[in-house]
C-alpha cells in the first residue's frame, strides 16, 4: 500500500505558509459566519 | 477522547509527547521515519477510535489507504472527495466531522506531493486517537511560522514534524485549559 509505505518526511516550506494562511482564514470565517450560516441552512430546509 | 481519569491521562500524554520526539530525532536525521513509527500508531489509533465508537472516520481512514492505490491517480482526489462527503453525512459528531475534513485534506496534500507520507500518518494518527480535527489547527500554525522563519532565513532545515510536535503539546495545553 502506497501510503501505508511512504516513510518520507517533508521540511517546511512555502506550502506550510500558504496552507496556516489558508487554514487560519477558513476558521476565522467560519467562526464569524458559521451561526450565521446554520440558520440560512434550517431558514431553507424549512421552506423546503 | 483522552481517559478520564488524570493518572491514564498523563500516561497518555507521556507516551504520545515520546513517540513524537522520536519521529523527530528520525525526521531530523534522515528526513524520514521509520514505517514502524507510523504505521503501528496509526493502527492502535484506529483500534482505540473503534472502541470509541467512530467506526465512521475509521472507515474513512481505511478507504482513503486504499484509494492511494487506486490505478487512475487522476480519480483518485475526486473518488476521495466523494467518500469524504459520503462520510460526513453519516458523521456521528461534529468533532467527527471536524476530524474527517482533516483526514482528507491531509491525505489530499500527501496525494499531490505537498506532505510526506511519514507526517500525513503521524497527523491521521493523532486524528484518529483524539477524534478532534482542531488538533490540525496548531499544526499547521506552527508549520506556517517554521515556514515563514525558512523563507526569512532563506533555508528549508525544519523538518514538519517539529512543527506537528509543537503543535500537539499546544492543543494539549489548550484543552487542559478549556476543561
Amino acid at each position: 500500500m502506497r501510503f501505508l509505505q511512504d516513510r518520507t518526511a517533508i521540511e517546511t516550506s512555502e506550502v506550510a505558509v500558504i496552507i496556516a494562511v489558508v487554514v487560519l482564514v477558513a476558521y476565522g470565517a467560519y467562526q464569524l459566519l458559521g451561526a450565521r450560516i446554520a440558520q440560512v441552512v434550517q431558514d431553507i430546509a424549512g421552506r423546503i | 477522547m483522552l481517559p478520564s481519569s488524570l493518572p491514564a491521562q498523563i500516561t497518555v500524554w507521556v507516551l504520545l509527547l515520546t513517540w513524537l520526539v522520536i519521529c523527530v530525532i528520525f525526521d531530523l536525521r534522515s528526513r524520514q521515519v521509520p514505517a514502524s513509527l507510523t504505521v503501528l500508531p496509526l493502527i492502535l489509533a484506529a483500534i482505540w477510535q473503534l472502541i470509541q465508537g467512530g467506526w465512521q472516520l475509521v472507515a474513512l481512514v481505511a478507504l482513503l489507504v486504499l484509494l492511494s492505490d487506486l490505478p487512475q491517480a487522476k480519480w483518485r482526489i475526486p473518488v476521495a472527495c466523494a467518500a469524504t462527503v459520503l462520510g460526513l453525512s453519516i458523521a456521528a459528531s461534529p468533532s467527527i466531522v471536524y476530524a474527517m475534513l482533516v483526514v482528507f485534506a491531509v491525505w489530499a496534500l500527501w496525494e499531490i506531493g505537498a506532505s510526506g507520507g511519514a507526517d500525513a500518518k503521524i497527523i491521521i494518527s493523532l486524528v484518529l486517537f483524539f477524534a478532534d480535527g482542531l488538533l490540525f489547527i496548531p499544526i499547521v500554525l506552527v508549520g506556517g511560522v517554521q515556514g515563514l522563519v525558512g523563507l526569512v532565513a532563506r533555508r528549508k532545515t525544519i523538518p514538519y514534524t517539529v512543527a506537528i510536535a509543537v503543535g500537539t503539546v499546544a492543543w494539549l495545553w489548550m484543552i487542559s485549559y478549556s476543561g
